[in-house]
């Protein structure tokens, strides 16, 4: 089954060296490995002071690319992230509070909230990027916490909000405690991975993610159809909780 | 093609399920470094622990030949007397058929030489932990730095070191001056890119594929290995060629 990946982004990272630096590259890539359509946002969003500048050039360049789909990277502790919002039929907004450096309790996040609640736009929250074990000592960026991730949700029940590379036990805590928590496959690991997970949390939670291109695309694939768990869940994960979610 | 997985950790009890899944996955032999003994951490364990846990890695070997390669299990700390007696019952006597070294003591101690020393008289590889760690570096683990200074010292036995993804581009190019020194391709998620990197400075011949079960998902580990853009003969020495040569299999 080809899934749909809610993880998948372009640009540069420091800290790794990526070939799919463009839409049209990251479209083959996706295709050759099986992937049939992703939510995409930008990397240079992560570190660059305003992400709006990339997330323009990415919502330009990703029309001509109908498998991508475009996903803005808000920073609510910017003046300008208001405007962010102001594109057409958004599917979901990113934001990335470790590396932006705010609480999820900040009022600044309840307004933002506010604003996805009513115009019912999902929001895809990124945990983490890389193991926070091998990052540049000169960087050191622990994950989001998964408690104030549980404490954000419980505020916000109507907004589905997908936790971005959690890891398995992070996972769990985040879909049990909360019923608007989802939670992508990139990160959680462990033996028989998705078997294991399912035993904690229903395939409902659950959807494809594979961190492309800062993981390889084929150990997500794998994990989902190497495992043993049934043709329904197979199925949840791979397409039917993301186009529930994001309207696709 | 025969898949090799040189680094797993299997106990008596996480044997049978751990040896369906390989064979769902079709690989078709595991090298056991050491398993999970209820209530005995591998860090700080002492003789008695490490004589229980090597116990169970020959009785594995025992029961499926063949199969499951094992490797014995220890800490360089103890005394050297209880060290050499183990080797001896382990590797020469027994059925293991390498050496395990965690975090214990750092590779750059001489502590670890004569276990090194042995394994030149025996020709008998040794894996060796390796991370570099931003965060929760354990006291003494070793740095692939590290490992090259071990290997400079010994330079006549082979070193797996264990964690392609640990050891970073900083950690290929530590070892890349040590034609001794292999590494396997476990540790962390499966981030892009380093497996093309390391075969173009090690060559696809120093590396071998691990999945370090059962901590781990064998089809994420393989994918790392199938994804990577690499050539055909190159996955095919990754994923078995090279460990079938080193462990004489």
């Amino acid at each position: 089954m080809n899934p749909f990946d809610v993880n998948a982004s372009i640009g540069h990272w420091p800290f790794q060296k990526f070939d799919l630096t463009t839409p049209a590259a990251l479209c083959r890539h996706l295709k050759k490995t099986g992937i049939r359509r992703a939510l995409v946002s930008c990397i240079d969003s992560v570190l660059y002071p305003d992400p709006a500048v990339f997330d323009d050039i990415l919502f330009k360049t990703a029309k001509a690319h109908p498998m991508l789909v475009p996903v803005p990277t808000v920073n609510p502790s910017l003046s300008n992230w208001r405007a962010s919002l102001r594109r057409d039929s958004l599917a979901a907004v990113k934001i990335i509070p470790n590396y932006h450096r705010y609480n999820l309790d900040d009022p600044s996040v309840a307004e933002l909230a506010g604003i996805l609640e009513k115009q019912k736009i999902p929001l895809l929250i990124q945990m983490r990027v890389d193991d926070e074990r091998n990052q540049c000592p000169f960087m050191k960026v622990p994950g989001v916490e998964t408690e104030k991730i549980i404490r954000f949700a419980r505020r916000f029940p109507k907004i589905p909000m997908v936790c971005l590379c959690p890891y398995f036990g992070e996972a769990i805590q985040l879909a049990q405690k909360t019923a608007n928590l989802h939670v992508d496959i990139s990160f959680i690991e462990t033996f028989q991975t998705l078997q294991t997970l399912l035993k904690n949390i229903p395939s409902s939670r659950v959807l494809f993610g594979s961190h492309t291109p800062f993981l390889c695309a084929e150990s997500a694939l794998m994990k989902l159809s190497a495992s043993k768990i049934p043709a329904k869940a197979i199925e949840d994960i791979a397409l039917k909780n993301a186009g529930r979610i994001f309207k696709l | 093609m025969k898949i090799i997985d040189i680094h797993a950790h299997i106990s008596l009890e996480s044997c049978r399920q751990i040896l369906l899944e390989a064979d769902r996955l079709e690989i078709s032999h595991l090298c056991n470094l050491v398993g999970h003994l209820k209530g005995i951490s591998m860090i700080n364990a002492t003789p008695a622990h490490i004589v229980a846990m090597n116990n169970q890695t020959m009785t594995l070997v025992r029961k499926h030949p063949g199969r499951i390669t094992g490797f014995c299990f220890l800490n360089p700390l103890h005394d050297r007397r209880f060290l050499l007696k183990e080797i001896d019952r382990c590797l020469v006597k027994g059925n293991l058929k390498g050496i395990k070294l965690e975090v214990d003591a750092n590779a750059r101690s001489s502590r670890l030489d004569p276990i090194l020393k042995e394994c030149a008289r025996l020709n008998l590889p040794l894996l060796h932990h390796a991370w570099y760690k931003t965060v929760g570096k354990v006291f003494n683990e070793s740095t692939p730095a590290d490992i090259a200074h071990l290997a400079r010292r010994h330079p006549g036995v082979k070193i797996i070191m264990a964690h392609l993804t640990a050891a970073g581009i900083r950690g290929i190019l530590d070892i890349q001056p040590c034609p001794n020194v292999f590494v396997d391709t476990s540790g962390s998620q499966s981030f892009s890119g380093i497996m093309e990197y390391a075969v173009e400075k090690l060559g696809a011949g120093r590396i071998l594929f691990g999945s370090d079960i059962s901590g781990r998902d064998f089809s994420v580990q393989l994918g790392r290995i199938h994804g990577a853009k690499i050539n055909r003969r190159e996955k095919e020495l990754i994923l078995g060629l090279n460990a079938k040569k080193l462990l004489g299999i």
